[in-house]
């Protein structure tokens, strides 16, 4: 363990934090960081820096919905209909298209399935999630989390109702539990691909005002 | 001149912290300064979303200070009040006033 702060918990502050302020924000972090680390040592430190990163954003997240709650609310609305929208597009897209391949033999079929799944479940979701946050400039972090967070608020509503659905079917409970989570486990990509996409797009924001600065 | 702006509870601890502070207001001090004087535990988080806030209303002005080794290179956020941020005050400490009047809170909430 080096005697500096968490670097998870870093990245976490610079991605929320306002591209003006987040120098500042991680600096009084770091020099509070400093003091507890000679009164405490690193153990405790690293766990008060910790504690402290998961507040501030946390703060800085809704913080930034406070000063704009219009602006706000019209980017997660718009973002959300508008991805949606695109999401399933292009998912009908991508299966017309892997249905017109002539598949002749086992292999084929698996790689075609294989490539349309990777374009599916990772590419789409992060080039959304990648255009909500250039649409959002500046606020990139915020908008594409608060999607994310009503399309998993959306489909737990969901899960609940397919469960509720089959357990008064009288399916036995292992049959609810295994699609339960295979629904699970293909929902949560879209939304887990809109975040990846966003703090892909505020990382290169971040190093462009370094390069800038 | 314009009505002075409306000030939360923690807007205006935060900017009394900033008044306090004058030329060294910065995101620890000001979090130390509220934990010396009320007992609260806040972030800086909390202090930077409220100082931001209070930047947008105008009631504050912000500017950048210099890189330090023990902020791993990375420089303070300073902040001052500002002439409608001081108004906002007054007006604030007036209506508080204003509601006591009379009033002994001890007594009277108790």
């Amino acid at each position: 363990m080096t005697s500096k702060p968490p670097r998870l918990a870093v990245s976490l502050v610079e991605l929320f934090a306002p591209i003006d302020s987040a120098e500042g924000v991680l600096g009084d972090l770091e020099e509070e960081f400093v003091g507890q680390l000679a009164r405490s040592g690193l153990r405790a430190a690293r766990h008060w820096y910790w504690r402290q990163a998961l507040r501030t954003t946390l703060h800085l997240l809704w913080g930034a919905v406070r000063v704009a709650p219009w602006l706000t609310t019209a980017l997660v609305l718009a973002s959300f209909i508008g991805a949606s929208l695109l999401y399933g597009v292009l998912n009908r897209g991508v299966i017309r298209l892997v249905g017109q391949i002539p598949i002749n033999d086992y292999n084929t079929a698996v790689w075609s399935w294989r490539a349309a799944a990777l374009v599916r479940l990772v590419a789409v979701p992060l080039a959304l999630g990648w255009s909500i946050a250039v649409v959002a400039r500046g606020r990139e972090m915020v908008i594409t989390t608060l999607v994310a967070g009503l399309l998993v608020a959306i489909l737990f509503w969901n899960l609940a109702v397919v469960a509720h659905y089959l357990v008064s079917r009288g399916l036995p409970a292992r049959v609810v539990y295994d699609r339960f989570f295979q629904i699970l486990q293909l929902g949560m990509t879209f939304p887990l691909g809109l975040v990846i996409g966003g703090m892909l797009r505020r990382r290169r924001q971040i190093h462009a005002s370094r390069i800038a600065t | 001149m314009s009505a002075p702006a409306y000030l939360g509870e923690f807007e205006h601890i935060v900017l009394l912290a900033v008044l306090r502070l004058d030329d060294d207001a910065y995101g620890v001090t000001v979090r130390h300064e509220i934990e010396t004087r009320t007992g609260r535990d806040v972030s800086i988080g909390a202090i930077y979303a409220t100082l931001s806030r209070l930047e947008a209303k105008g009631l504050v002005k912000s500017r950048a200070g210099e890189p330090t080794p023990e902020r791993g290179g990375r420089g303070k956020r300073l902040f001052r009040v500002t002439a409608p941020g001081r108004r906002a005050m007054t007006e604030a400490q007036r209506v508080l006033a204003r509601m006591l009047d009379g009033l002994n809170p001890l007594e009277s909430f108790s």
